[in-house]
């Protein structure tokens, strides 16, 4: 059984130490900082609450970061203001219609706008019908490139937070990405 | 390019057994988590076929523009308003 004040302290200090971390998390799923700042208070809220049931197996920030993605999505729940459009099952539908019966590509068309390389990195429109499509993609599949990108981790740290084996982290990171070249080629293809 | 000249010579070269999925979801992963075994087939697959050439240029650019963005997110700063109106909140309920 746990102190309570040294509950409160240990969880006021996690408040200092990885508020901002979860702030920009919340953002990056949200862009929305009122409600951002919100999902953080609740979040560290019920961390008071379940504190209990906080094994150091884990880093605090692990742990907080679950909590906040669960209000994260029991907040989309609520709301249904937001819908990840693609359902992984037609995510998994939709990627593998990209090759024929011997798995080589079905299209060989080279879109010409993905020849401009140095320019679409600089392209403000790319950028956001890019995170556009990348916000539609299947839940857990946003969540995945987002702890690769957003979090810099390898690999097997990211498999281990989200409890998934490798060969499968890869096959969505790698299906999210046939996703988003289809959705970002259907905006760009004149 | 991949169909046809691909699956052609598939049948007499066993190095390129891997087809154009395969040799796309090698390039999807990170450079350090390839293989040298499948180093060598991304290198002879990308000789001859222009589609995954592509793909390695597509997937790059995908790469750049969503860990560009997430990152600047990242810059966000919960403010210290907030850090102590939280910290109030939770000695209340405590």
């Amino acid at each position: 059984m746990v102190d309570n004040t040294c509950k409160i302290k240990t969880i006021e200090k996690w408040v200092y130490q990885y508020g901002d971390a979860l702030f920009s998390w919340a953002i990056s799923k949200t862009k929305n900082k009122e409600l951002s700042e919100d999902l953080v208070q609740d979040t560290f809220i019920a961390a008071l609450k379940s504190f209990e049931t906080f094994e150091n197996r884990s880093q605090p920030k692990t742990w907080l970061i679950s909590i906040l993605n669960n209000k994260i999505i029991d907040h989309y729940r609520k709301e249904k203001t937001r819908s990840f459009l693609v359902s992984e099952k037609n995510g998994v539908v939709i990627s593998d219609l990209m090759y024929n019966e011997n798995n080589f590509w079905i299209d060989n068309d080279i879109i010409p706008f993905w020849e401009q390389e140095k320019e679409l990195l600089k392209n403000e429109q790319f950028e956001a019908d890019v995170m556009h499509c990348f916000n539609e993609l299947p839940e857990k599949w946003n969540l995945a490139l987002t702890y690769k990108y957003f979090t810099s981790k390898k690999a097997d740290e990211i498999c281990k937070e989200l409890d998934i084996t490798t060969t499968n982290y890869w096959q969505i990171i790698h299906r999210s990405k046939l996703l988003l070249k289809k959705c970002v080629e259907a905006k760009w293809k004149i | 390019m991949c169909r046809g000249k691909m699956e052609d010579l598939k049948k007499y070269l066993p190095f390129l057994l891997y087809s154009c999925k395969r040799v796309s979801e090698i390039i999807s992963k990170d450079e350090d988590e390839i293989t040298l075994k499948d180093k060598a087939i991304l290198l002879y697959h990308g000789t001859i076929c222009r589609t995954c050439q592509h793909y390695k240029i597509q997937s790059g650019i995908l790469e750049n523009i969503i860990s560009k963005s997430l990152l600047l997110q990242n810059e966000n700063i919960l403010s210290e308003i907030k850090k102590k109106e939280i910290i109030t909140h939770l000695e209340k309920i405590s």
